[in-house]
């Protein structure tokens, strides 16, 4: 078993008031009983609650790296309080007496353990499809397709210039179909089009963009109008595709399925093979932004691959509706030990996630070794990123990381040049999710305008023509220093 | 390649894109850019796509217009991309780092988004965490300067004073060029502070700005810049224009800065300010500069100012009322002196207190009287001799102020022989409204129980130190005295650990107020009293309220006996534990935080 102590406990709470909640089922001897199993990798006991029956909860520490943490009580919040509450117990020295598992919780258990255990050749096979039933799937994507597509030509009919708040609520009205038609990467995509003539900062009383606002989005609209565009021929050719085998797994060489909204488990990644094992993580930035076009608060880590030299992000999703529920992500300062990584389909920045991880302390090697996997030469970076950003589907603003000879100043703005000479010009402008960085540049003690390296977040303007990057972190020998948050 | 043609190209489709696909059949323009994209061509094939997308669109119809537009703009789009501008020519400069002198730290996220929007937002709560924040160190993190400098111009004064005296100074001078950035000279509040912060950065640096504001600047940033003023040779012309101003808070500023400057000119104007309508504002530069001839010259005009009104000419109830409040401002300018003479004004005037509390008006001579006996009182050893000596023909209004001084000047025993009559005085318990004796006893127990009465609530921090310093320098027997008397206000006050008899009405007391009392606040103040001296009934006391109030309502009332259990022994912690098993669910949480405080305490023990 894990030793637990407060800052455990913390941890895998949601949110400090179910911390605090347990705790106090403690002090009021809420619980009839502490038990745990001979091997002393399961607690549990029964908790008093606003019911006849007391629920019974549970700890299990059968994977230490991952304990699952089971109640009977109908909350929504996981671990509920009353199973911080048992962690609580064993921090303030409760006696726990060994006893049989119940019955309900060792059939739990044991399937758990089933789902757990890796897999052999003969159960590797997929979980049977239900033939019928993605064939309806497949067939009412089709048709949200069609109505996806039906709208972006409107839009282009309309013109940029015509569309107003009242449209974009009208045509936000009609995307609500493209949830029920199992689109809701589509959805949020068409939500992101209209978002920019009707948001709900800097507006007029009537909830109209002024003309110097609306002139300002028109580049963005267009693009975002080619995106839905690409979106509709990319989304039926894949669809049409799978609707022709069936039994072909979601596309792995492009994001087009989670364009379309498909979200990817763990399993379904490990059986595309798209794992790494034994993987180093450091995480250089960390954001928490509201995507209103998803309608979902959006906390992303953004990580480098100690292995491979990549930088990955990770991302918790937290839906307006859910907010309460899904515990948020927080920043992290260490090193991540990740057993096995699974890596989305993507392209140059790939969403991660695993299961568990160890953490241990970052080092003056782990800086040195961040330091070494930078990029030295901005114009090959630089050619690499167009060619990356020209695909209409494709991340905008990807990330790279970069060392530089020194950053300088021209006129009011800040450059990065390279040992070439070569340069990329600092600029915070068009990117919402991270708050403005450049002006810190100026903060930055002497040391670290030199030779350093520098995690950036590319972005091509289209009205300028210009690409240019915003700062994230330096990475000194020292220290990573974040610019953004 | 030529890009020029694309450029001509994307420009196009934006504008028939803004405008709506439907105008794009055979649109004039686009037609014309068709033979220079197929020359081009030639040499790059993407030319080519290009030129067919744009006849595709120019030929389209209603129907089909646009599909063909949003393919054109895909596809000039994706040629842009590739085609990125990244340098900029230009010999580059070195940045001129101003190196915030801060040890680096970063917050995380989870401590930094709410700080953010403490910052950023408006609402309550926000100070709070602000506060938390700086305690603990958060401050010290490079992504926090700029949140924290837009915090200057916060609504909530509390917020954007705290910023501009706690937080910034922490970055040092590397503010500066952000403080003046935004520094604007007919701005108020923020800008006020800004400049308040950039003199206490760098006051030879900020020199100039200072001039620049008195010369341009609001009524508010004149203020503030003519606090800034300390240069006899330099300054003290303008600050003698400024003296003639309009506004009575640029010459209240200026007659400010005159005092601190302390010039002979400066003593001259002030004079001349003294017997005219500025003497309000001239008060406090006068109670700071030392010269004898402004002191001479203010005597003057305060005993001719109570020979006025002494003489009693004047009937006017409104006029008398100015008169009065006139000699008050004169008073107030002696205030902190001990000069010989300025203390002999004073005694002379007190003499003359049965005259003067007959002088009518609003404020009235008794108002007066009032500023005198304040006077005494703060002044020296002297003055303070001339108001105890006083004490037996002082009203209940002013003994109080007679009690403090003996304080100030006297023994403790001095003190207990000379005023301990008043509360072992008897009188008649019917009278006690109107009886001279009941309402000096009252007075004096009112003034020995202040510090026990705000002990928690401390009203300013100069009146709690005066009250703990009044309660240290008292003789032990007041204790004694009191619970003889069974005074409980007093025994409240002066109760020290070990102190059997003063347990024991404590107790009775606690006892008698449970039984009969509904309202929880009377039970906690004799419980805060108990905690204090370590009274060994406290743990059972605390008990038993909470048992017997655990279903009222008042929320409040509890939470004040709640914040007592820290200071429980901590063998009092099982008895707590086993109370929380009975308690409802949301009283148990409630005590939760105190209880572990206790544990906290037990594990440090």
């Amino acid at each position: 078993m894990l030793s637990i102590t407060d800052d455990f406990i913390d941890r895998v709470a949601p949110n400090p008031e179910a911390a605090r909640s347990g705790r106090g089922l403690v002090l009021q001897d809420k619980f009839q009983q502490l038990s745990r199993s001979a091997d002393d990798s399961l607690l549990f006991g029964y908790c008093a609650g606003s019911g006849k029956q007391p629920y019974l909860c549970s700890a299990d520490f059968l994977a230490a790296d991952s304990p699952i943490f089971r109640c009977t009580c109908p909350s929504r919040q996981f671990p509920c309080k009353h199973s911080l509450g048992l962690l609580f117990a064993v921090v303030q020295g409760k006696e726990f007496s060994p006893a049989e598992i119940p019955a309900e919780l060792a059939a739990k258990r044991s399937k758990s353990q089933a789902n757990s255990k890796p897999k052999n050749a003969a159960n590797q096979t997929l979980k049977k499809v239900n033939q019928s039933a993605l064939l309806k799937k497949i067939q009412a994507q089709l048709s949200g397709i069609d109505l996806l597509e039906k709208l972006t030509l409107d839009l282009a009919r309309l013109g940029i210039g015509n569309m107003n708040a009242r449209h974009a609520h009208e045509i936000e009205e009609h995307a609500k179909q493209l949830g029920n038609a199992y689109l809701p990467g589509a959805q949020s995509a068409l939500r992101g089009y209209t978002r920019l003539f009707s948001r709900s900062s800097n507006r007029r009383n009537d909830g109209e963009l002024t003309a110097a606002q609306r002139e300002a989005v028109y580049s963005d609209a267009l693009d975002q109008l080619g995106q839905l565009h690409s979106l509709v021929k990319q989304g039926r050719a894949y669809l049409q595709q799978r609707l022709e085998d069936l039994s072909c797994p979601p596309e792995t060489n492009s994001a087009i399925a989670a364009w379309l909204g498909h979200a990817w488990k763990l399993q379904e990644l490990k059986d595309a093979g798209l794992v790494q094992e034994d993987v180093e993580l450091v995480q250089l930035a960390f954001n928490s932004h509201d995507d209103a076009a998803r309608q979902e608060i959006v906390d992303t880590g953004i990580w480098l691959n100690l292995n491979s030299g990549q930088i990955q992000h990770t991302q918790v999703l937290r839906p307006y509706k859910a907010l309460k529920h899904v515990k948020g992500d927080d920043s992290f300062f260490g090193v991540a030990q990740v057993k096995e990584l699974c890596i989305y389909p993507g392209d140059a920045n790939p969403r991660v996630r695993w299961d568990s991880m160890v953490e241990r302390p970052i080092t003056t090697f782990d800086l040195d070794k961040i330091r070494s996997l930078g990029r030295g030469d901005f114009a090959t970076v630089a050619k690499e990123v167009k060619n990356q950003i020209k695909g209409p589907l494709a991340d905008k603003t990807p990330i790279v990381l970069l060392n530089y000879k020194r950053i300088g100043q021209l006129a009011d703005q800040y450059v990065l040049e390279d040992e070439a000479s070569s340069r990329l010009v600092l600029n915070d402008r068009g990117i919402s999710e991270e708050p403005p960085s450049c002006h810190l540049v100026r903060f930055l003690p002497q040391f670290l305008l030199e030779n350093q390296t520098l995690l950036v977040r590319f972005r091509h303007d289209l009205d300028t023509r210009k690409l240019q990057v915003k700062p994230l972190a330096v990475i000194s020998r020292e220290r990573i220093t974040r610019l953004t948050l | 390649m030529s890009f020029a043609v694309l450029t001509q190209v994307s420009d196009e489709v934006r504008r028939l894109a803004i405008a709506g696909s439907v105008v794009a059949g055979n649109d004039f323009r686009l037609k014309k850019l068709i033979p220079p994209l197929e020359q081009s061509a030639a040499k790059a094939p993407v030319f080519g796509k290009v030129a067919s997308a744009v006849s595709k669109l120019v030929e389209s119809n209603e129907q089909d217009s646009a599909a063909a537009l949003l393919e054109l703009s895909s596809l000039v789009n994706a040629i842009l991309y590739t085609q990125g501008e990244t340098g900029l020519d230009g010999e580059l400069a070195e940045i001129k780092s101003v190196n915030v002198d801060i040890p680096s730290s970063q917050v995380s996220a989870r401590v930094m988004k709410p700080l953010l929007e403490a910052l950023t937002t408006t609402g309550s709560g926000r100070i709070d965490i602000i506060r938390d924040a700086f305690e603990r160190g958060a401050f010290h993190d490079l992504r926090l300067i700029m949140p924290a400098l837009d915090a200057l111009d916060d609504r909530f004064s509390e917020i954007s004073e705290f910023i501009a005296e706690r937080v910034l100074p922490l970055y040092g001078r590397a503010i500066l060029p952000e403080l003046q950035a935004k520094f604007n000279c007919q701005g108020r509040g923020g800008d006020v502070r800004r400049l308040e912060l950039m003199v206490r950065l760098d006051p030879d640096g900020s020199r100039p700005l200072v001039k620049e504001s008195l010369e341009t600047g609001s009524k508010e940033i004149k203020v503030a810049a003519i606090a800034f003023l300390n240069n006899e040779a330099e300054d003290l012309p303008f600050l003698l224009e400024q003296v003639r101003a309009k506004s009575k808070e640029v010459r209240a500023a200026a007659y400010r800065s005159l005092g601190r400057i302390g010039a002979k000119d400066a003593a001259a104007v002030l004079t001349a300010a003294l017997k005219g309508k500025d003497l309000e504002i001239v008060v406090r530069p006068l109670q700071s500069i030392n010269s004898t001839e402004l002191v001479t010259a203010a005597i003057e005009e305060t005993q001719a100012q109570a020979a006025k009104l002494l003489a009693r000419n004047e009937t006017d109830n409104k006029k008398l009322g100015s008169e009065v409040q006139r000699l008050q401002h004169l008073l107030d300018c002696f205030r902190g002196r001990q000069d010989w003479l300025s203390v002999e004004l004073i005694c002379n005037l007190f003499r003359q207190r049965a005259a003067l509390v007959e002088v009518k008006g609003e404020p009235s001579g008794k108002d007066v009287v009032q500023k005198l006996v304040q006077l005494l009182l703060e002044g020296g050893a002297v003055a303070q001799k001339e108001l105890v000596d006083a004490h037996e023909t002082l009203s209940e209004e002013y003994l109080p102020h007679a009690f403090m001084a003996a304080v100030r000047s006297l023994s403790p025993q001095e003190v207990l022989t000379k005023f301990s009559p008043y509360v072992t005085a008897h009188f008649d318990q019917k009278k006690k409204k109107s009886d001279p004796v009941a309402l000096k006893q009252q007075a004096i127990t009112e003034l020995l129980s202040r510090a026990w009465r705000w002990r928690y609530l401390p009203y300013t921090d100069k009146d709690a130190d005066d009250d703990a310093t009044l309660v240290n320098k008292l003789d032990p027997r007041w204790l004694d005295l009191a619970v003889q008397q069974k005074n409980l206000e007093i025994v409240q006050s002066l109760a020290r650990p070990g102190h059997a008899a003063a347990n024991a009405l404590l107790e009775e007391a606690f006892d008698a107020t449970l039984k009969k009392s509904k309202d929880i606040h009377e039970c906690a103040f004799l419980l805060r009293t108990m905690a204090r001296v370590d009274h060994p009934q406290l743990t059972n006391s605390i008990v038993a309220t909470i048992k017997a109030h655990a279903k009222a309502t008042n929320a409040w009332g509890l939470h004040q006996v709640l914040q007592i259990i820290p200071a429980l022994p901590v063998d009092a912690i099982p008895r707590l534990e086993e109370l929380m098993s009975k308690l409802p669910e949301k009283l148990a949480i409630q005590m939760l935080d105190q209880v572990t405080e206790l544990k906290l305490k037990q594990l440090k023990v």
